[in-house]
């Protein structure tokens, strides 16, 4: 084999080779990713793409499922306060029924029942940030009010959902009709109202009707909440579900697009070990020619 | 034979000597030069019955025909690979990182409905759903400008590379003039030039060449059109493709396109006419199904104020063209209480803006088989798998062509040991002979003092 002048200038790209690979090497430890444009991992950047889609959807059920969460305490705190209510009307109402109740008793029992009749209706038009929850869907309506004598619901039965995992779904507001009336005939204003106008006349048959009126709307509400209790619990579990969701596509994406350290340093000292035999071998070969030793 | 005789015969070694150190130092001093194939010297004896001695026959330039033949056929897939690889890294460059290019604005527009979902009569979330729906209109709109660019600037390159081929071809036939009209060692000099010229041709396009038997090329393009007879060129023409207004390569009037595949012409026209439209239309596809899933979601729709929804983007009638074209509705864009969360009317109802939220992870795409940031990833891996194969196979036509290189080297390539081997062969060569020839002549003084003539 003849070496020639050129073969030995062609060494020059085994110095570029190295020097490409360190650069390189030296990248993907300063940057501490291992893939710099598609190119160098078209399947792990597919991968990564699907992965950061993934959590982006992990990411927007858990905000929906934290504003789910301040929603249904709402809900709750709401449906608190009418238990409180109608236990209080029921407490009231007993008090002032009876032989031995002197009419005094009635009238002022008579007074508290309407003004708890009031708070009741208070608490199915509660707010959050602006928007009716028992009102269904008509968010932006009272759902209840007294225009002309008589109690009008102006919501619907429909109720407002939003996924907080893949597979279950939150409802963010209630039919405050199916609370107030169910399948009564009167809600449960008209009844306290009636029930009021009993107490105070004295007529004990009519105050026993709204008594159990009044009892089987407690338990519409005592069921209503335990219904919210169920889905803030269930939302805790999907928070929980969530965040391993999340963590498993985040190990995923990061086994796809980071670069493992370790194994990145040695291929850089490696890179650079061969950049510098790459160096040496063409600084040595060409140092010397029979033109040296000829006088 | 006689004394006389010998004097004559260390008089042409003399000259011999001198003229192979005259054919080292010509090849010392074009070490550098590319494309030079050394010179040897080619001595014969003269018969000592003709005077006695050597004489040159001539000097000759080592080629190898058949590597010179290799490289040109190994060269154009190199360079069309090559070509292939730059232009592709370009667009990939383009592409984004992932989760902050389309695939971000997807999520981000997605994400916005699902905000709205939770508070569909809020101002602030119906804002946000117009804004990112003008991102992602924007940035389709710039990916498909910078696939157009992609193509373009391929067009700019494939212009150039035609008129590059075509001043190759006209020196490569005042070359073969030259070698016609040459004759000895001139002719060498011009061979060595034709062949540094086929090389840079056959690295632009698909290029058969056949020697002729004065040592010159004849050359062909494409499937066997002339490009190069003798002295003769036949320049290739520009022509414009339809619409695109793209260019095209014609030979004689005749489209000749197609038939030009390798070379780094060959490669830029598969990158503007093949691989670039295919990512285009996967975009557009893209662009085109995010439109039409949106609105028909939307219109079916109702705003906070029980108004009927309207089209959300700019209703597209084809895919083809859909990446550049998406837009906003303008009305809708202007106004963001006409943003429909609401299906049944109902201000509170969120199953509109919650049907949207959900596109995103749905597979409503190719036919029900993908999601949209399906396609959008199976698009970057395209890119991504035909950049990295042109690479490696770039990589690989070089490590072939450095081979072939490295072969003819050491047939043609000037030695510098050897050169200087043969400095010191003819340098003692010359001194023997000289030494021959004062001999010769103190034999010669001695004879004439013998006849007294000194």
């Amino acid at each position: 084999m003849r070496v020639t002048f050129s073969q030995i200038q062609g060494s020059l790209d085994a110095i570029n080779t190295a020097a490409a690979q360190f650069a390189r090497a030296q990248q993907q430890v300063a940057s501490g990713k291992r893939m710099q444009r598609p190119s160098d991992d078209p399947m792990g950047t597919e991968r990564a793409i699907q992965d950061l889609s993934a959590i982006g959807t992990i990411d927007s059920y858990s905000q929906t499922s934290g504003t789910a969460a301040a929603r249904l305490s709402v809900l709750d705190g709401a449906l608190s306060s009418m238990t409180d209510i109608l236990t209080d009307a029921l407490a009231t109402a007993t008090s002032g029924h009876g032989s031995t109740v002197n009419q005094i008793t009635r009238d002022t029992a008579s007074a508290k029942l309407l003004a708890l009749r009031d708070g009741l209706a208070g608490s199915l038009n509660t707010t959050f940030q602006g928007v009716y929850v028992f009102g269904g869907t008509q968010s932006s309506t009272q759902p209840y009010s007294n225009a002309t004598g008589a109690w009008v619901y102006a919501g619907n039965s429909s109720s407002v959902t939003v996924d907080t995992s893949p597979n279950r779904t939150v409802s963010l507001s209630r039919d405050g009709q199916a609370i107030a009336k169910g399948s009564d005939a009167t809600d449960v204003f008209a009844v306290i109202e009636t029930l009021a106008a009993a107490v105070s006349a004295g007529n004990d048959a009519a105050v026993t009707t709204g008594i159990d009126a009044l009892s089987r709307a407690f338990t519409r509400v005592v069921k209503a909440q335990s219904q919210v209790g169920t889905d803030e619990s269930g939302l805790a579990d999907g928070d929980v579900q969530l965040g391993s969701l999340r963590l498993a596509a985040t190990q995923r994406l990061s086994g796809d697009q980071d670069v493992n350290m370790a194994q990145a340093i040695t291929q850089m000292s490696r890179a650079q070990t061969a950049y510098q035999a790459a160096l040496g071998a063409v600084g040595t070969a060409s140092k010397s020619s029979l033109l040296d030793y000829l006088r | 034979m006689g004394l006389i005789n010998t004097l004559s015969a260390a008089t042409s070694g003399l000259a011999a000597a001198e003229y192979g150190l005259n054919v080292t130092g010509q090849n010392i001093a074009n070490l550098n030069t590319v494309g030079y194939a050394r010179r040897t010297v080619d001595f014969v004896e003269v018969p000592p019955g003709s005077g006695g001695g050597v004489a040159v026959a001539q000097a000759r330039a080592v080629r190898d025909a058949l590597l010179e033949a290799r490289i040109r056929q190994q060269f154009p897939a190199e360079e069309q690979q090559g070509a292939i690889a730059t232009s592709l890294a370009i667009v990939e460059s383009s592409l984004g990182t992932p989760g902050q290019s389309i695939d971000g604005a997807l999520g981000a527009l997605f994400h916005s409905f699902a905000t709205l979902a939770l508070d569909p009569t809020s101002s602030v979330s119906r804002d946000s759903v117009v804004l990112q729906g003008q991102q992602l209109a924007r940035a389709f709109n710039s990916m498909a400008v910078s696939f157009a660019d992609a193509q373009r600037s391929a067009d700019g390159d494939i212009r150039s590379g035609v008129e590059q081929i075509n001043s190759l071809a006209t020196q490569i036939a005042a070359l073969n003039t030259s070698i016609g009209n040459a004759n000895g060692a001139d002719a060498e000099t011009l061979r060595d030039q034709l062949g540094v010229a086929l090389k840079s041709l056959s690295g632009l396009a698909d290029v058969t060449v056949l020697q002729r038997p004065d040592g010159g090329a004849d050359v062909s393009i494409g499937t066997g059109r002339a490009l190069v007879v003798g002295g003769n060129t036949y320049a290739l023409g520009i022509g414009s493709a339809g619409i695109s207004g793209f260019a095209t390569v014609t030979s004689g009037g005749v489209d000749i396109t197609s038939e030009i595949k390798r070379g780094a012409v060959g490669g830029l026209l598969e990158v503007r006419d093949t691989l670039v439209p295919g990512y285009q239309n996967r975009l557009d596809q893209l662009a085109f199904g995010v439109a039409q899933q949106v609105n028909a979601l939307h219109t079916a729709g109702y705003t906070a104020t029980g108004v009927s929804g309207q089209t959300f983007f700019t209703p597209l009638t084809t895919a083809a063209g859909a990446a550049a074209a998406l837009a906003m509705d303008p009305t809708l864009a202007g106004n963001s209480a006409l943003v429909a969360g609401s299906l049944t009317g109902a201000s509170g109802d969120n199953q509109t803006a919650k049907a949207i939220a959900n596109l995103a992870d749905a597979r409503v795409m190719t036919g029900g088989t993908a999601s949209m940031s399906d396609v959008w990833s199976q698009l970057v891996y395209r890119v991504g798998s035909d950049s990295q194969t042109a690479q490696a196979r770039q990589a690989s036509g070089q490590q072939m062509v450095d081979q072939i290189t490295k072969l003819l080297d050491q047939v043609s390539g000037v030695s510098l040991d050897e050169e200087a081997a043969s400095m010191l062969k003819f340098q003692r060569a010359y001194q023997a002979n000289a030494k021959l020839f004062m001999a010769a002549d103190s034999m010669m003084t001695t004879l004439m003092a013998m006849v007294g003539v000194a």
